[in-house]
């Protein structure tokens, strides 16, 4: 590449048209030998760029350090996924549906118990019925018994009432027989 | 993507990223923070990285975007090239940077460009995007990039011949 079209080139170069292949062209030419004295002076400019290409991480272990930091990442990610408020709103979650599973639970327990109490109350309430209609039962039976010997007893009292008709006879017999007797009978 | 694809697909751009952040933050080990920290957001996004046109693009803007948050956080000084100049002299001869002073003195020309026009030189001249490429990563369109990159080149250019002058003079 000669002068003249180096010269057209960097024409184009400070005006922002050249292509990529053009600007390798011009950093190829300045870092070559045989610069023109002309020229010279864009010379630095070029050597620059093509030195600052190569200019690199000169840390060996930057990949391994990074690699490090990116599995860091990786082993945290509950703390990562959770931070600050809506951390306590995670825990509060998890307390929350303890206390919900908590509550059914003894829900379920209540309820198993009180349909069970229920179903030995009823059984009681008609043991009891039955006990109590035949105790009763029994009750009225023997009252029963009694009231016929009670009756037995008002016979007596009627053939008691006969008897009394004997003691007024033998007053009045008295009476006719014997009425001094009845006048101590009286004073007496 | 596993491990091993993000190994292989993400890892092997890391000095193009490291570069480009370089030419943000002027400053080696800020650099590699950043270029790990682009690692760590694309591995969050791993799932939907099969997704983007072009990874490299992807890594390119993350790192642009980092660069930017870390020099707003810092107010990054930005030092103009006499500072710079009485800088370099007053450091003692076995820390001095070991390119030449021509090297220098186009490392420092860049270092004052406007940080737009000094990224677009650098994409187009140092790695060698395509205009497309550059407008994509810039998020800016074509045309306003090839302005810039003629401003940019222009000024440095001015620069240089200055710096000569000087040079010529204090000689």
């Amino acid at each position: 590449m000669n002068t003249s079209e180096i010269e057209v080139l960097l024409v184009k170069y400070y005006e922002g048209n050249t292509t990529l292949a053009e600007e390798k062209c011009l950093r190829d030419f300045f870092r070559g030998r045989e610069v023109p004295a002309s020229l010279k002076s864009h010379q630095p400019l070029f050597v620059f760029f093509g030195d600052e290409q190569h200019r690199e991480i000169t840390d060996p272990d930057f990949n391994k350090e990074s690699t490090e930091k990116l599995e860091q990442l990786e082993v945290q990610p509950g703390t990562k996924r959770f931070p600050g408020k809506s951390r306590l709103l995670y825990i509060t979650g998890i307390a929350a549906s303890f206390l919900l599973l908590a509550g059914i639970f003894l829900a379920y327990r209540y309820e198993r118990h009180d349909i069970l109490a229920r179903k030995k109350a009823s059984f009681d309430t008609e043991l009891a019925y039955n006990e109590a209609s035949q105790a009763l039962l029994m009750v009225s039976s023997n009252l029963n018994t009694g009231i016929k010997q009670i009756n037995r007893l008002q016979m007596i009292d009627r053939a008691m009432s006969k008897v009394q008709l004997f003691n007024k006879f033998y007053q009045y017999q008295t009476i006719i027989i014997n009425p001094d007797e009845l006048q101590n009978q009286s004073i007496k | 993507m596993d491990l091993r694809e993000f190994q292989n697909k993400v890892y092997p751009l890391k000095n193009k990223l490291f570069r480009f952040a370089r030419r943000f933050l002027d400053h080696t080990e800020e650099a590699e923070d950043i270029v790990q920290e682009v690692f760590i957001k694309l591995w969050n996004r791993r799932d939907k990285l099969d997704e983007y046109r072009s990874v490299e693009a992807l890594a390119m803007i993350t790192t642009k975007n980092l660069c930017l948050d870390r020099l707003k956080a810092k107010r990054y000084p930005v030092e103009n090239i006499e500072n710079h100049r009485q800088f370099l002299e007053n450091l003692p001869d076995e820390t001095r940077p070991d390119y030449s002073d021509l090297m220098r003195g186009i490392s420092e020309a860049i270092r004052t460009l406007p940080q737009q026009q000094r990224m677009i030189v650098h994409l187009r001249d140092i790695e060698g995007y395509e205009y497309e490429e550059i407008a994509g990563i810039m998020e800016m369109n074509e045309n306003a990039i090839r302005v810039a990159l003629s401003r940019a080149r222009k000024r440095i250019r001015e620069l240089l011949t200055n710096t000569k002058v000087y040079e010529y003079q204090r000689n």
